[in-house]
Parts: C-alpha cells; structure tokens; sequence
C-alpha cells in the first residue's frame, strides 16, 4: 500500500450531519461497551450466580416472615414476591448508577477517558447516553434473571399483561430518574477518586430507605426515618412497581398517583446531572485529571 | 489570524497541590502558520505535553488563550476539537481500548467522530495496510505491541481527516523502520494535502528531517524559535573536537580519565562504540590549541584522528535548552559502550 493511496483516501473530507449523528454516537457507546464486557466472560458467570444465590437468600427468610404481619402492614402475604420483587429493582437501578462510575474509574485510570475528551463533540452527552444504556442493558438481564429465580421459587406475581405493561413504563421512569444519580456521580468521581465508598454508603440507604427487603410502613413508628424515605426517588419507585406485579394496582389509585407524581418531579434531575457532569469535568481540566496514569 | 493555524498567546498552565506549585507552562506564544511542519522541541518535563493538551482543550490554561483554526479553546472548545487530532506516542497506547480489537477501536472513534460509515471502513482499510496492521486488525489490542499501539493511534488520528494533526512524540516507541515511514507520510500530510502538524519531539534528527519551525521548551519557556538551521547557527559558539580511536575497554577507561584530566578539555559531551572503534566528542574553549594537546595526552593509544567536528542538532538543543553540558556527560557516562547506531 503507498503513500499516494493514503493521501487519496484522505482527500475528501465527508461528515455525517443530522440529529441522526447524536443516535449514532450514543449507539457506538453502548454497543462497543457491551463488547468490552462480553470480553470478560468470568465476570458474567459470577453475576449469574450471584442472582440466583441473592434470591434464594430471601426465598429461606420468607420462611421465618409471618404472612398475617405483612397483610397487617398493608402488603400482600407473599413475603417472597415482596423481597424478590424489592432487591430485583434495587438491584437493577443501582448496578446501573454504580456501572457507571465503575466505568469512569477505569476510563481515568487506563487512559482512555482523555482520548474520549479529545474526541468529544456534545459534552459528553452521547457517550454518557450509551453508557447508562450500557449498564441498564446488563442490569436488566440481572432484574428479569432475579424475577424470574423468584417466580420458579413460588413468588406471587401478577399474571395480568397490562400490569406488567405498566411496570415496564414505572421501571423506564425510575430508570430515567437514576441515570441522573449514576451521571452526577460519574462527573463527582472524576474529581473524588474515593468516591466508590460513597457509592457502597448510597446503595446501602437505598436499601434501608427504600423499603427494599421490609415494608416501608414499619418505619411509621420512626417518624424521622420514614420522612426522611419519602425524600428518597427509589422509594416511590419500589412502591410504584411492587404494587403493580404483586397486588395488580393501577396508576388510576390516589395512593399510586402520589407515588408516580413525586417521581415525575425528579426527572429535571436527568438536566441537572449533565450540567453537573459538565462542570466537574471543567474542573478536572483545570487540574489536569483527566487521567491519572 | 486568518493565515494561522494555531496561535497562543501568554498560554500558562500552573499545577498546584498541598506542598507543591509547578509552572508547567510559562506563558508560551506561537504562531503556526497554516500547512506548516512545526517542531516542539525539549526535555522530558519541559512543558510540551502540557502545552499541546491545553491546545487539545484537555486542560483549561490558567492564564492567556489560544486560537485553533481562529476558533477559541476557551470559548469554543467543540469547534476547535471537529478540526484537531490529538495524538499521544508512546503512553498514548493506553488511551485505546485494550479489550476491543484495533478494527473495532477504530470504529469505535471514527462514529464518535461523525464519519460515515462507508468512508470510515475505507480509510481504516487503506491506513491499516499501508501500516502493516492488516493482518492485527481483528486481534485485541491487549495483544498489541507496543509499536503497533502507536500505529493504531495515528491511524484514530487521521481517520475524521482533520486540518491541523497535534502529534505528541509520534515516533516514541516505533522501531527504526517505522518511524521512518511514518515520518515521511506526515511530510507529505502537510506538503501534498495542507495539513498543519505540531508535532513535539525530543529526537533533534527527526526534527531536522520534518518542520520548518521548530520552538525549543524548556522548563515551560519557549528559550527559541527558528529554523533547523538556525539553531545550529546559534550555537556555533560550541566548538567540539571529535577523537577516533581503536581501543578496548581497560585503554578507553583510561583515555576518558586523561581527557578529563586536560584542562583545554571543557566537557565530554558524547561517545560511541563500533567494535573497537571509538568516537569521543568533547568540548573545548579553542579547539587550535586543544587538538595538538588532546593528541599529545593519548598519544599511547591508537588515535586515528583528532579534529574539529561541528556541534550536532542535539548538542545544540541542550545548549539552547539550558540544559547543563554535564548533564548529558552523565548520561553519556552511563551509556558511553554503546554500539554506533544504538539509540544514544
């Protein structure tokens, strides 16, 4: 190959153009990420096993948790569909939130976060885009593999296709919603590397506050800790969901609207999170951190 | 501005920690000149990296701006990023995705680079064989070299073919032959299609071969600016006095200590080994009376000649560098059997 052909190749000079650019971009993150991840093939067999083992954790408990209780605390009966139905969203929300600031960890650490600005034509928001894409697509084989171990274990889901029609538009709200969380903490951890710990802290909160493995009504005798789970999106969100597999609630409920209502009014956040994202990233520009090898 | 590619003006970058404040950048202004090769020359820590990543908006200055392509790196950072390529040499190998194969890797950065498609696949092709990489295209980059790792990156670099290609020590890390090839293709970058390349360097030959330009960097200051050429004419004030002799390893050790023993001999600067030829070249304050004195001192070896040699492109760096003579003498000292053509 000559010289002469390179120069040929590199004469014209074509661009794509068109919002179509922004979708390809975003397609190019995600898709060349769950390339990297099918790479490493031990890391998807652990998750598997962690699923499976997760779940039968609560399924051997729900042993122990007497049905009348949970009818008295305003829950169905079935303790196995109320803990599986809580860690399978939980689960699914913060593996993504966390992915991405697993992602930004090592995008820093190796090198390629600097290529990756070099290169940036929106900010970021593309390649943020596909990469919250990218950690919900793994997430979510975790949330069907978790729903799915609870429902052969005996769980007590809805058979109705329009409840679960309405879970999948609750899970995509409360997706949204905690992308925000996952892009404000990849724009915080370019900036604080111990920033993982805080993560570890946050999922442990979600899981407390959210209600994920007891009904959140056992906090009412602890006023402070139950206002303070109202603060919280996933809150609404678990209820949102739970109500709709287990008891077959629809959004038409004033209870169920609440809910939804408070989880609406976080989606600004989604804004604010890249904002926040921009302005760490100036930062890091500033003091040279954009990579740390 | 309209005629130049790249212009800073008082561009400064300040690092600062708990105990610690480095002025990696000392208000540095240039101008380059559009289709034009220009060399950013220094030391390891003198500024140039940090000099290019700001041009590169991967860091903020602290002080003063710079214009790409009349677009602003402060005010229109995406502009100037659509019309620049940024390129590490050798640690740059770390800014490609190890787990993905280097035709993927390419993809990869030529959609994040709105290329199409089509256009991206046939420039990957011809780039990739023209590098010899045709046959590693499927390959991990994890199973790279590390010469094939900067391949790659040149080819990333090229592939949404931008006006002006900033190159930080390109050739760092490729073998001989490589370098060469990837010299001259950049020389025809900007001769035949205009490109605009800094290219920063710490290698005086392939300066010499490539810009027209060249700064000289050091310790964040631009100390010159000039021509090839005119370096070496600035430093013409060196005189050096070359000595060829055959000798083994105990009669060498000894030449070098009766040579430092001479007073008219200022420094050694530099020393190589072809077999048991030898090649010193010193320093002197006035090589007349130099030459008969050094020859006087080793007349019990086998002194082939004693003559004035005029100072290379690297001697000329370190002088107008600022950096010490001796400082290169150590590092010679440390080296000074190597082989002739072994890397110095």
């Amino acid at each position: 190959m000559s010289v002469e052909e390179c120069l040929k190749v590199l004469k014209f000079d074509e661009k794509t153009h068109g919002k179509l650019v922004f979708l390809s971009r975003t397609w190019a993150s995600w898709y060349f990420q769950l390339k990297i991840f099918f790479s490493y093939k031990m890391q998807l067999a652990l998750e598997v096993i962690d699923i499976v083992l997760s779940t039968l954790i609560y399924y051997f408990i729900s042993f122990l948790v007497s049905p009348q209780d949970l009818v008295k605390l305003g829950y169905s009966p079935d303790y196995v569909a109320f803990a599986v139905s809580g860690i399978a969203l939980s689960r699914y929300i913060w593996t993504s939130v966390a992915r991405l600031a697993h992602k930004m960890r090592h995008e820093i650490s190796s090198g390629t976060f600097e290529s990756l600005a070099a290169v940036d034509i929106d900010n970021f928001r593309s390649w943020l885009l596909g990469q919250v894409l990218y950690g919900f697509t793994w997430s979510s084989t975790v949330f069907f593999g978790t729903l799915l171990t609870g429902f052969l274990l005996g769980a007590g889901f809805t058979r109705n296709p329009l409840m679960w029609l309405q879970a999948f538009l609750i899970v995509i709200l409360v997706v949204a919603v905690h992308s925000a969380i996952g892009i404000m903490a990849a724009g915080m951890y370019i900036m604080h590397k111990q920033l993982e710990t805080l993560l570890v802290l946050m999922s442990v909160v979600i899981e407390f506050f959210g209600g994920v493995i007891y009904p959140l009504s056992l906090l009412l005798n602890y006023p402070i800790l139950y206002y303070i789970a109202l603060l919280i999106p996933f809150t609404h969100g678990l209820e949102l969901f739970r109500r709709t597999i287990i008891d077959g609630a629809t959004l038409t409920s004033p209870m169920m609207l609440l809910h939804l209502g408070v989880l609406v009014a976080f989606i600004p956040l989604v804004y604010i999170s890249f904002k926040v994202f921009e302005h760490y990233l100036n930062i890091a520009k500033k003091k040279g951190l954009l990579s740390v090898y | 501005m309209r005629d130049y590619a790249i212009v800073s003006e008082n561009l400064t970058k300040v690092f600062r920690g708990k105990n610690y404040e480095v002025v990696a950048v000392d208000h540095v202004s240039l101008k380059i000149k559009r289709g034009e090769f220009y060399g950013l020359l220094g030391p390891n820590g003198a500024g140039k990296t940090t000099f290019t990543k700001m041009l590169a908006t991967l860091l903020i200055p602290d002080e003063g701006e710079a214009w790409i392509d009349g677009y602003s790196i402060l005010k229109d950072p995406v502009e100037v990023r659509k019309r620049i390529a940024w390129m590490m040499g050798e640690t740059g190998g770390r800014a490609l995705y190890w787990r993905l194969s280097g035709y993927d890797n390419l993809m990869f950065f030529a959609t994040l680079l709105n290329v199409p498609k089509d256009v991206a696949e046939k420039r990957i092709r011809v780039l990739l064989k023209f590098l010899e990489l045709e046959d590693a295209a499927d390959k991990l980059v994890m199973e790279y070299s590390t010469g094939m790792k900067i391949k790659l990156m040149l080819i990333r670099s090229l592939l949404h073919n931008p006006d002006i290609l900033i190159l930080d020590e390109p050739t760092l890390g490729l073998d001989v032959e490589s370098a060469l090839k990837v010299r001259r293709f950049l020389r025809r970058l900007a001769d035949e299609l205009g490109k605009t390349i800094l290219f920063t360097s710490h290698n005086m030959y392939e300066v010499e071969m490539l810009c027209d330009r060249i700064a000289v960097i050091n310790k964040g200051k631009i100390v010159f600016e000039g021509t090839p050429r005119e370096i070496r004419e600035k430093v013409e004030e060196i005189k050096i006095v070359e000595i060829q002799l055959v000798a083994d390893d105990a009669k060498i050790e000894d030449a070098f200590r009766k040579l430092e023993r001479l007073p008219v001999v200022k420094e050694i600067i530099s020393s190589n080994k072809a077999n048991e030829f030898y090649t010193i070249r010193v320093s002197v304050e006035d090589p007349h009376i130099a030459i008969p004195e050094i020859a006087t001192a080793l007349k019990d070896l086998k002194v082939e000649s004693v003559s004035r040699a005029l100072p290379t492109l690297e001697e000329a760096f370190l002088k107008i560098a600022g950096v010490r003579m001796e400082e290169g003498g150590r590092e010679f000292k440390r080296r000074r059997f190597s082989r002739m053509g072994e890397e110095e």
